[in-house]
């Protein structure tokens, strides 16, 4: 059968890439299609995704250091220089300033002379994950709600292939998640967006509406698990299309998913053994015919230890052309289709996910729950750091065969990218000057109608294509929106109570006792998985590889 | 002892001032995109200038060997990488480091 079957198409082969500048970013990626990369996937610099632009105070330090800062639409023009954004699959992470950046990105592809409604990607626009565990929100959670929802409605109707929304469940994983709260928590931030959408749209539109949200998922290095996981995400998501949305046609009940696999696994010991950890979880993702990834993006093996450079990111994109264009793997079907092993772990899956949405649902929904769930990803995490302490989960080279050869790989650079201290004051003077070159006036109008629609209730898609076009910042844009729906400052998981959660901490306890009365002040310890679990490891991917 | 923790998205400024009003015994950053070196440079200037000086500063964050050697030399207590994975050592360095506060000012 395999000898007369014709292989499937190779997923969409990315890398998450941007770094310094617009102009640097771009030549990354016109190198990186060079070397066969199929889809461009953006990393914004942390300014970029808050809603500053590169000379606010707390962009300090910060400029193009996890990502390419983009001010303006001449930042944006020059990252997409010479590369046909009508022929382009572009991914963006991109969340809190997602219909700006989505504003610009038209702007430039109408410069550019493309057919608006050909084209295609996705930005990410999960504000729910952001408040669990990214961090790159801005506004409370009904307004963001109905921004993403902006952003939905706007691309169902002229730019009808792109993906409005990427549920995250990749992030709830980087922050401690169990498979089956990456699968609950996903999948009620999906039906609350769906639900927000619903009324939007006319009822016989809906279901092409449905179709268009996608899915970002991590895959960690308990891979049958995580594969089991892949196959659950697509029956419940199928279940939930047709009983709470009533789509009937199965083509758009599929669950479409890109993925990056794990980073908080990967270890700055040895961290050379980083690549095969990356392999092994990118099975997850490829193996099953009927769950595989749209789209996968890889980390890179240096990436506990700082950027990656090109060649560690070269390195980690030849392990997914390897994977496509060298094995057999897209010449079968569903390898595991009847396996019971497989079947029963995802009927277990199925279960225990299925339970926490009817809990979740019972509270309202993701939106209400956001400080339930944060608190359950907070103790998720403390059990995991807690099992590799206890050596229950063996790290290798972390808790286990520490001893190592001094790595050929860790040369004078310190084996990572390094940004230029420069870059943020040059990115800051071509700001000054982009502001000094603008029409004033035209800026004022654009930003006065931005103003009117937020205000208004109306989508502010339009108002922003228009402001990107009259060459509006990314900070003038976001102080808008920040004006019109406040700010938001998303809960720690940080909280006063005693855990009993931990252990060997008697010892500790009493030393805390001892040192508090000789500083004169109340006891009071915290729980470790509340105090001190999340500063360490919130978001080391986000920052980095992560989208 | 008490931990008072704000949340991500601070400035220097804003961290040095929630030190002085809570008369913070050690302060402790956290810091994952790479710009540790500014961020920390003008933290430690903020912090003598507040007659904090003498107050530890922890840092945790994806810090390169060189980077770290350059955050001691900046008067950074310690700091912390992935490589530091044990979570009660770290709560345990920073119990002492709060009580050789105490001691010294005896």
């Amino acid at each position: 059968m395999t000898e007369t079957r014709k292989a499937d198409k190779p997923w969409l082969i990315r890398t998450y890439a941007g770094h310094s500048t617009a102009a640097a970013s771009n030549a990354l990626y016109r190198n990186n299609l060079a070397k066969g990369q199929t889809g461009l996937s953006v990393a914004f610099d942390l300014p970029t995704q808050t809603g500053y632009d590169s000379d606010h105070v707390l962009a300090r330090g910060e400029v193009g250091k996890v990502g390419v800062p983009v001010c303006h639409l001449g930042d944006m023009r020059a990252l997409f220089d010479q590369i046909p954004l009508d022929q382009m699959n572009t991914s963006m992470t991109i969340n809190a300033t997602a219909p700006w950046l989505l504003s610009l990105y038209v702007a430039v592809a109408e410069e550019q002379g493309a057919d608006i409604s050909k084209l295609q990607g996705t930005v990410q626009n999960d504000l729910i994950k952001e408040y669990l565990s990214r961090g790159t929100y801005i506004c409370p959670p009904k307004p963001s709600l109905k921004m993403i929802a902006d952003v939905a409605e706007y691309c169902y109707s002229h730019i009808p292939k792109w993906n409005p929304m990427n549920v995250c469940s990749y992030h709830l994983q980087e922050a401690g998640a169990t498979p089956e709260q990456e699968l609950a928590f996903a999948l009620a931030t999906a039906t609350a967006v769906l639900d927000e959408l619903r009324p939007r749209v006319p009822e016989a539109d809906f279901p092409a509406v449905v179709q268009r949200i996608s899915f970002f998922v991590n895959a960690g290095i308990r891979f049958v698990t995580e594969m089991c996981k892949m196959r659950a995400f697509v029956d419940l998501w199928d279940e939930i299309c047709e009983t709470r949305y009533g789509v009937t046609d199965p083509k758009q009940r599929r669950f479409r998913y890109g993925v990056q696999v794990n980073s908080l696994g990967l270890t700055e010991q040895q961290p050379e053994n980083n690549v095969y950890r990356i392999l092994i979880e990118m099975l997850a993702v490829t193996l099953s015919k009927n769950a595989r990834a749209r789209a996968v993006q890889l980390p890179a093996w240096n990436e506990a230890l700082g950027l990656p450079r090109p060649w560690d990111q070269q390195w980690s994109m030849r392990m997914q052309q390897i994977l496509a264009y060298e094995t057999d793997l897209l010449e079968f079907d569903d390898l595991f289709d009847g396996n019971p092993a497989v079947d029963r772990k995802v009927e277990a899956l199925k279960e225990g996910a299925r339970a926490e949405l009817a809990n979740l649902d019972s509270m309202g929904g993701a939106v209400a729950s956001i400080e339930y769930m944060k608190s359950r990803l907070v103790e998720s995490n403390a059990d995991r750091l807690n099992r590799i302490e206890r050596n229950d989960t063996t790290v290798v080279g972390v808790n286990r065969w520490t001893e190592t050869e001094p790595s050929p790989l860790m040369t004078e650079d310190g084996g990572i990218m390094t940004v230029d201290p420069a870059v943020e004051k040059d990115q800051i003077n071509q700001l000054a000057k982009w502001r000094d070159s603008r029409d004033a006036a035209a800026v004022a109008a654009a930003l006065a109608d931005l103003r009117a629609a937020a205000r208004d209730g109306a989508n502010i898609m339009p108002p922003s294509i228009a402001a990107a076009k009259a060459g509006v910042t990314t900070g003038e844009w976001a102080a808008e929106m920040r004006k019109a729906f406040g700010e938001y400052r998303g809960p720690t998981g940080v909280s006063p109570s005693v855990s009993n959660r931990t252990e060997n901490l008697d010892e500790l306890r009493q030393s805390v006792d001892a040192v508090s009365d000789r500083l004169g002040l109340a006891v009071e310890i915290p729980g470790r998985q509340t105090g001190a679990g999340r500063p360490f490891q919130w978001c080391r991917a986000d920052r980095l590889s992560c989208p | 002892m008490d931990i008072s923790y704000d949340g991500i998205r601070l400035t220097p400024e804003e961290i040095v001032t929630a030190a002085v009003e809570d008369k913070a015994h050690v302060v402790g950053l956290s810091i994952l995109s790479g710009s540790h070196i500014p961020l920390v440079e003008d933290m430690m200037e903020r912090m003598r200038a507040a007659g904090l000086g003498n107050v530890p500063v922890i840092v945790g964050g994806i810090i390169p060997d060189d980077d770290a050697r350059r955050l001691l030399a900046m008067g950074v207590t310690r700091v912390y990488t992935p490589k530091d994975f044990e979570l009660n050592t770290i709560m345990a360095d920073i119990v002492t480091l709060a009580d050789s506060k105490s001691v010294a000012a005896e």
